[in-house]
């Protein structure tokens, strides 16, 4: 049996190109011969992942396709293949989010869902990574979806040897710490959580440090939010961009607290991960993150503003009692993620796609 | 839909805090703070509206301020009336003079404003144009920054244009390398190494064949060709451009003097097929080769001057035989090798004949 994975871009430490790596592995034991392709392919990845134009004329048996944006030649390339297709559904972000900041990335999100209408009478199983997920995959026509979980390789994290670099990142910082993950994008709000930060470093703990770890994808939203940082002389808030991973765990151990102000996830790892490490996360009730933090997280309702935040982030750190009460949550919530093995259940589905 | 194994969504509560509880007392502590001074009113909403305004300033100050300049420019041309044009005089009867002059030519200057205002509204046409190019222009280079910041630069396509800029900039900078390579036969710079006088002496008393005998590149040898009862001429300059310029097929001799060192690769082979034109059949090119490994001779000989190298361009372009005649004749152990490399120079002379 031969089965490829298909994914629009793939680059170092994006959780889809991770799972994918990683799902190859179970491949490749389970069926033999498996590899990754992808439309666009970072220069580190050359070799690791392959351009969609490489994969063999001879019909694998099963193709899978790792669905997060908009992409009319891939969608064009799996309409014109052979193969049954797979899909795994790893959200793609309503346009909305985008429309303000660009037209051209809205219009790509808007034509990924009607991608995957499109492509349907193709798809012989659809699994999602997360409950709402399946929900919105559900509502694009997508019978059966199953809830498969991403693989997430905590153990890497946590394993990770201390290099020093998140300590330079971290200079100058000498209250608590907290910590962002994802990338600077609109419908993650770091915009609302600089607002935040801004209370709680001016109000409530001045001494507290922000570092938000991501790349800023859309160069006009993340330019804001940084114009935003110095106009609101917030000296404290750090942005190294995309870190490699001895950073990221290092950043992860030095942190107080976890913080997003994210108003759309499809699954939100960095929240199992903060939760691995022990940290307190802050969130707020938007899309998958309630059933990512799995009651562990102090999740805001839509209408609380950044002072509610900054208070809540204040709380998390200060208050002895949650934190510990939150920590060893956090940890039961991983423990639902880590007591399945990803890979297994990835292959349980490829078989259910095979038949 | 296969319902996923986490935790549920509404029974929110960590360990047995009930989230909504934790919640409602942050709010409460808000509420206090700001009864309490502590906040200023309408914190948030300055907060949310400051982002606002540098989302959308970063492109629309610049848009403002060319706006605000257009608008004084047409501002200033609407105001253009012959009521403004003052009458005062500090002398006396002198208002009644400007007056009566005013009266008298009236009609003149309302035709010169006339023309003035046609003019303001025809450059304010244009500026209006101005601004909504420049408005376009904005919106296309934040695109082009997204698509920098997104997946373009892993394409086929962003990596042909690297390589194509990449090409052009060693273009460019060749033909840098090609202007200076003139200058420094112009100089006249070149002078004999140790040895070299000797070999050209060994070149000399090989009479040429029929037909003009050419020397390119250093001059120095001149004497030594002159000692020897050789008839020759100077072929000054730039040898590519010397060459090139020699009547096709009519050369007995090319000799060439220190020339293939400081010529790029792409020259050499040109140089050799110019070269090959120019000699007459049975007609030869002598090449003068310093020594490529000696290290204390101060000269950038690489591989591409090797006397290996040079044999092989030769005979690729029709040349045949092609001989190497070594400083010392024959060809040296491993012990004098070293000593060459060490201590001192051991040229070469390349003898092509054209068929």
């Amino acid at each position: 049996m031969t089965v490829h994975q298909v994914v629009v871009a793939a680059a170092p430490h994006d959780a889809v190109t991770n799972d994918a790596l990683a799902l190859q592995k179970g491949l490749a034991t389970a069926h033999g011969a498996s590899e990754v392709y992808a439309r666009y392919v970072h220069p580190d990845l050359a070799g690791v992942v392959h351009p969609l134009e490489h994969v063999p004329d001879a019909a694998a048996d099963l193709l899978v396709y790792h669905v997060t944006i908009g992409e009319p030649r891939v969608a064009e390339f799996l309409l014109a293949r052979p193969e049954p297709v797979m899909v795994v559904y790893h959200n793609i972000t309503p346009p909305e989010f985008f429309r303000p900041w660009s037209a051209r990335f809205a219009a790509l999100l808007a034509g990924g869902r009607e991608q995957l209408r499109m492509l349907r009478p193709r798809v012989v199983h659809a699994v999602a990574d997360s409950r709402f997920n399946a929900s919105e995959l559900a509502a694009l026509g997508y019978d059966d979806v199953a809830v498969t979980p991403l693989a997430v390789d905590l153990l890497a994290l946590r394993d990770s040897a201390d290099d020093g670099s998140a300590e330079r990142v971290l200079a100058g910082i000498d209250g608590p710490v907290y910590l962002f993950v994802g990338q600077l994008m609109p419908h993650k709000r770091p915009d609302l959580l600089v607002q935040a930060f801004h209370i709680l470093s001016t109000y409530l703990e001045p001494d507290a440090g922000l570092v938000m770890v991501g790349a800023a994808r859309q160069a006009r939203y993340g330019t804001a939010v940084e114009q935003l940082v110095r106009e609101l002389a917030l000296s404290n808030v750090r942005f190294p961009g995309a870190v490699p991973l001895p950073t990221l765990a290092g950043l992860y151990r030095r942190a107080d607290a976890f913080v997003t102000m994210s108003e759309h996830e499809g699954f939100c790892i960095p929240i199992v991960e903060a939760m691995s490490v022990g940290l307190p996360v802050v969130a707020r009730r938007f899309a998958a993150i309630p059933d990512t933090a799995g009651g562990a997280a102090l999740l805001l309702d839509a209408g609380d503003g950044p002072a509610v935040a900054a208070e809540a982030m204040h709380a998390v750190v200060a208050d002895a009692d949650l934190r510990r009460t939150m920590t060893e949550a956090g940890r039961r919530t991983v423990d639902t993620f880590t007591a399945v093995d990803p890979v297994d259940e990835f292959l349980r589905h490829v078989e259910v796609a095979l038949a | 839909m296969t319902e996923p194994d986490s935790p549920s969504v509404e029974d929110v509560a960590i360990g047995d805090v009930a989230v909504d509880d934790v919640v409602a007392r942050l709010r409460a502590k808000v509420d206090e703070r700001r009864r309490a001074g502590l906040y200023p009113p309408g914190l948030e909403e300055d907060l949310d509206l400051h982002f606002h305004h540098i989302a959308v300033r970063g492109v629309r100050d610049r848009l403002k301020r060319l706006e605000d300049a257009f608008a004084e420019v047409e501002r200033r041309g609407s105001a253009l009336h012959a009521a403004r044009i003052g009458t005062e005089s500090q002398r006396a009867a002198g208002s009644v003079v400007h007056k009566a002059v005013a009266r008298l030519v009236a009609r003149q200057v309302e035709g010169v404003l006339t023309q003035v205002r046609e003019y303001a509204d025809a450059v304010a046409e244009a500026q209006r144009a101005v601004v909504l190019l420049a408005s376009d222009l904005e919106s296309k280079i934040d695109e082009l920054r997204d698509r920098v910041l997104a997946v373009d630069p892993a394409s086929p396509e962003a990596s042909q244009r690297v390589l194509a800029d990449l090409l052009a900039r060693v273009d460019a900078l060749e033909a840098v390398e090609a202007r200076r390579r003139v200058s420094v036969w112009s100089e006249g710079v070149l002078a004999p190494a140790p040895g070299d006088e000797a070999r050209w002496a060994a070149i000399a008393k090989q009479r040429p064949n029929e037909g003009p005998v050419l020397l390119a590149g250093a001059q120095w040898p001149a004497a030594i060709l002159d000692a020897a009862g050789i008839d020759w001429r100077p072929l000054e300059g730039d040898p590519l451009v010397a060459v090139d310029a020699c009547p096709p097929g009519e050369a007995g001799a090319v000799l060439l003097a220190q020339v293939f060192e400081p010529l790029s690769p792409r020259d050499q082979i040109a140089l050799v097929a110019r070269l090959h034109a120019a000699v007459a059949p049975g007609g030869r090119v002598v090449t003068d080769l310093r020594n490529p490994y000696a290290v204390g001779r101060g000269e950038a000989a690489g591989a591409a001057s090797h006397p290996a190298y040079v044999s092989f361009l030769f005979r690729e372009a029709g040349f045949t035989p092609v001989e190497v005649v070594w400083d010392g004749g024959g060809e040296a152990g491993a012990e004098a090798h070293l000593l060459d490399v060490v201590f001192g120079a051991r040229s070469a002379t390349v003898v092509a004949t054209r068929p």
